[in-house]
């Protein structure tokens, strides 16, 4: 049973904390998210059970004893393809069988290879169901299952960050028979061993083969003590001696050592952060949390159709919008050819342009010479014409005008007069095509200028 | 997640691809049905270029209509009184039927071996009221021998209603 929960209990603002502890020894802290950070208040037994039994959700732990945490290496470089051979890597690495056990893949930094590497954490089915069993006994019922390992490691660096990065953390919990030694970089959690508080001898020795096997012999030691026996300095003066002894460094006590672990418990299910674990997977999944991903998919349904209505009814606003405003065109278009042409156009475009342009064409003799009546008369534009010929040193030789065209020949002293000519013209509102011809023996320009029909436009 | 609820999701998800899909699609047609309205309004700015010319002859025959009538001295009375010594086939006039129960009457007078100036002032007062002829066109051909005088062709019109006026009678203008 593989998990795909975190354990985050963000939403839920307030959890309990609970460590259960050696001879069923309880320590429960309250911990409530307030913004950013996550605040922590030791509590009595019987109140947390009493909050939890009116809905705060509570988060327990699975003992170093009763889990299996495991680095491992898939062969590939690529997250997607490694994804897919986790199962069968995590059967290899777990002394029991896979399918017996309910196990959570954390993904970690790609080792030196550029593969990738994942953290496999296993408990054993019977035992995640012992572990529930004892914490209902107890009075509560855990919606998250952490690891203690990863707990005790992750809010060791969050509470205290490690002096520099060339640093391992050591985080010894201790507790009776439910002690444990967590170990881990300031960036990476590396293992997690129980101990009994009453053989200091095996602890040293896990310290030792830890070091070994890390390669780790210049790298410092921070030792991170928590846990209720801490509370016995004559204990903790004697397990120094025999721990340092394997591993020297520096050495401090968690504030509030009794509470630290259920601390640690109930900081990770309220804030995000790497390494977050839940073993109460597949049928153990709590209620509490069934019941949220069930209203988190709901909730993220419905906004899916809800965007996906959106985006439909976008698109057919968009669409009828832009419809009827084409439509406005095409009806404004026939409407206004209609009026021009004096008779409904079908067509529409250029050719319902062409059929207009014919229309005014063929109407155009009837109109004229009430054009004519009505405008300036055509000798106020022959004074004009004569003047800027003058003026250019222009000699006219023939002219013809009326209303739509002018065309005029003559001569002149040089290129540039005529080109004022077709100027003046232009400005006029013709369209002026001016032909010279080189200067003769005499050196005069003959030139000719026609402008094209403008079918009574200029005016 | 429970099979139903995959199934509900799944089902979310198709409905998501479906309006996506949709929006796409409506994406791509905007960006044809913008060039095709631009295309539109090209159109309809030019066909409102032409009608534009409609409105001023509408405006024209509405000048025209208001107007008081003008006088009916023959141009041949102008002509013989400016230029004695004019052929009596200078002027040639006829007339047809337009629009608007109005009668167009087209007078085409040659003067030839005229000055430019003279000919202009006999055009100027034919304009006036006292005849209502309106100059539609000219042709000058300058001799070769004097600059400013030569042969010059005008073709007058005159515009004469022939049946009571549309707008009197509240017919509006009609368009041809």
């Amino acid at each position: 049973m593989r998990q795909d929960r975190n354990g985050s209990l963000k939403w839920a603002r307030t959890v309990i904390g609970v460590a259960l502890g050696n001879g069923g020894r309880v320590a429960a802290v309250r911990g409530e998210r307030r913004g950013r950070r996550v605040l922590c208040m030791a509590v009595d037994r019987d109140e947390a059970a009493k909050m939890v039994s009116e809905g705060v959700p509570c988060v327990g732990h699975m003992s170093a004893r009763q889990t299996i945490a495991r680095w491992f290496e898939a062969p590939f470089e690529s997250k997607w393809k490694a994804r897919r051979v986790i199962p069968t890597l995590v059967d290899i690495h777990l002394p029991f069988a896979l399918e017996d056990s309910c196990h959570v893949v954390i993904p970690g930094r790609k080792g030196l290879s550029g593969r990738c590497r994942y953290l496999a954490i296993a408990a054993r089915v019977m035992d995640i169901r012992r572990r529930i069993e004892e914490l209902a006994a107890a009075g509560f019922e855990p919606a998250v299952l952490d690891h203690e390992g990863l707990s005790l490691w992750s809010h060791s660096i969050a509470e205290r960050k490690p002096s520099s990065n060339g640093v391992v953390r050591i985080v010894v919990n201790a507790d009776g028979d439910s002690s444990a030694l967590a170990f881990g970089t300031p960036s990476e959690f590396l293992s997690v061993h129980s101990w009994r508080t009453s053989d200091p001898a095996s602890a040293a020795r896990i310290v030792r083969a830890c070091r070994m096997a890390l390669s780790a012999s210049d790298l410092k030691a921070e030792w991170a003590w928590c846990g209720p026996d801490v509370a016995d300095a004559a204990f903790v003066e004697k397990a120094r001696e025999a721990l340092a002894g394997e591993w020297s460094g520096s050495y401090f006590v968690h504030d509030d050592p009794a509470f630290f672990l259920s601390r640690a418990l109930a900081s990770r299910s309220l804030s995000d952060g790497p390494f977050r674990c839940n073993l109460r997977v597949g049928p153990f999944v709590h209620e509490v949390i069934a019941a949220r991903e069930r209203r988190v998919t709901a909730r993220s349904a419905v906004a899916l159709c809800g965007v996906s209505l959106f985006l439909l009814g976008a698109a057919l606003c968009a669409r009828l919008l832009v419809s009827r405003a084409e439509a406005e065109l095409d009806r404004t278009f026939s409407a206004i050819a209609s009026d021009a042409a004096g008779f409904p156009v079908v067509g529409r475009g250029q050719h319902a342009l062409k059929i207009v342009e014919d229309s005014l064409t063929r109407r155009q003799h009837e109109w004229l010479p009430f054009v004519n009546r009505a405008g300036p008369s055509l000798l106020d534009l022959l004074g004009p014409i004569t003047r800027e010929a003058s003026s250019n040193s222009l000699q006219i030789v023939s002219l013809n005008l009326d209303r739509t065209k002018i065309s005029m020949s003559g001569i002149g002293r040089d290129w540039l007069g005529c080109e004022r000519m077709a100027a003046f013209l232009r400005d006029l509102g013709y369209q002026p095509r001016l032909d010279r011809k080189d200067a003769g023996a005499d050196g005069l320009v003959p030139f000719a200028i026609e402008t094209a029909d403008v079918g009574g436009a200029r005016e | 997640m429970t099979a139903r609820s995959r199934m509900f999701f799944v089902l979310c998800g198709l409905v998501f691809l479906a309006a996506g899909g949709a929006a796409i699609e409506t994406a791509k047609w905007l960006r044809t049905a913008s060039a095709r309205i631009q295309r539109k309004s090209g159109d309809i700015a030019a066909l409102s270029r032409l009608a534009s010319r409609v409105g001023e002859w509408k405006a024209a025959v509405a000048a025209v209509e208001a107007e008081a009538p003008s006088g009916r001295v023959g141009l041949d009375v102008l002509l013989r009184e400016m230029f004695p010594s004019a052929e009596p086939d200078s002027i040639r006039e006829t007339s047809r039927r337009v629009q608007g129960g109005w009668l167009l009457r087209e007078a085409e007078t040659t003067l030839r071996e005229v000055s430019f100036e003279a000919a202009c002032d006999f055009a100027r007062r034919a304009e006036t009221s006292e005849y209502g002829w309106r100059v539609a066109g000219l042709s000058f051909l300058s001799e070769h021998s004097a600059v400013g005088a030569g042969n010059v062709v005008f073709r007058f019109e005159m515009l004469e209603r022939t049946a009571p006026s549309p707008r009197m009678i509240g017919e509006g203008i009609p368009d041809s």
